[in-house]
């Protein structure tokens, strides 16, 4: 594998207690440096290192390339599972409602505006890193606190009733790929 | 520019309902008929759900695990009550009727050990 980065090697956190570094090149080319304990909490970066085979040795040689995630949202992953690689596991989704305290480090991180922090969540939920879909979610959810149903409604942009019927209507009445 | 809420994949709608509060939840499920539906699947479990009539006051209180009460909703508008009468059978369920001379009898306060949002019908 050989990709020639156009732009420089940004260097998120130098990181001495732990050797063994990635690279991680983003959509737009960008390249990232990330530890080992920080991309582990990426379950997607991860069974793609170990499936690659990629160890100490050969890891700086080898790039992963990440075509779903751009330069932007790729530094604020490096940022955030740089700082909590060493965090306790979390425990496994249950269908009961989870309570945690967002911590101030990170409300400031995902102080965004709406169309990044979506934009966040999708390159997230493609990483599969658990803690920090939890964290955007809760700042997606705490916009709905102590909301109206025609708050939220403005809020989320969800269609009302009417609407939906409308949509689904002229969704039936166009003709389809074959017509 | 809002968040739309329907162009997160299902997976992520899910997460965003679960870390809600209760109360905001059930707003949630009150914007659309869809949206209902998508509280419906996300099947966020209820550890006990309390439904209290007082003589001047009606809500609808969820129970955590730690047995603390939260308010899904109060109800402004109730009706009076005259005589309560309190009755338990069964194992792990109690119920305490209401003798209303208007409108005979009803049920006010009931819980299940285990009860899911879909099953929270008001």
């Amino acid at each position: 594998m050989s990709v020639e980065p156009e732009v420089p090697i940004v260097q998120v956190e130098e990181v001495r207690e732990n050797p063994v570094l990635y690279k991680i090149i983003s959509s737009d080319n960008h390249v990232f440096t990330i530890s080992e304990h920080a991309v582990k909490l990426s379950k997607t970066l991860w069974d793609l290192i170990t499936n690659l085979g990629l160890t100490a040795e050969n890891a700086l040689d080898n790039p992963i390339p990440v075509e779903n995630v751009n330069g932007k949202n790729m530094e604020t992953i490096v940022q955030f599972c740089e700082r909590h690689k060493y965090d306790e596991e979390e425990p496994e989704y249950t269908n009961y409602i989870r309570e945690f305290v967002l911590p101030e480090w990170d409300r400031q991180l995902l102080s965004i505006d709406n169309e990044e922090l979506f934009q966040l969540i999708l390159a997230t939920n493609y990483l599969d890193i658990q803690k920090l879909m939890d964290y955007c979610c809760r700042v997606i959810g705490d916009m709905a606190k102590d909301k109206t149903p025609e708050e939220l409604r403005i809020i989320y942009g969800i269609p009302t009733d009417a609407e939906d019927d409308a949509l689904e209507r002229s969704a039936s009445d166009s003709p389809g790929p074959s017509g | 520019m809002p968040m739309k809420f329907f162009n997160f994949p299902q997976l992520v709608q899910e997460n965003i309902l679960k870390v809600m509060d209760f109360s905001d939840v059930f707003a949630m499920s009150l914007c659309s008929k869809r949206s209902k539906n998508r509280v419906i699947l996300s099947t966020i479990k209820v550890p006990k759900l309390w439904h209290i009539v007082k003589e001047n006051k009606q809500s609808v209180k969820i129970e955590d695990e730690s047995g603390i009460l939260k308010t899904v909703f109060k109800l402004k508008d109730y009706l009076q009550i005259e005589k309560t009468l309190k009755l338990k059978f069964g194992k792990g369920f109690r119920m305490r009727e209401t003798l209303d001379c208007s409108l005979g009898l009803r049920d006010i306060i009931t819980w299940n050990p285990v009860s899911e949002f879909q099953k929270c019908r008001f």
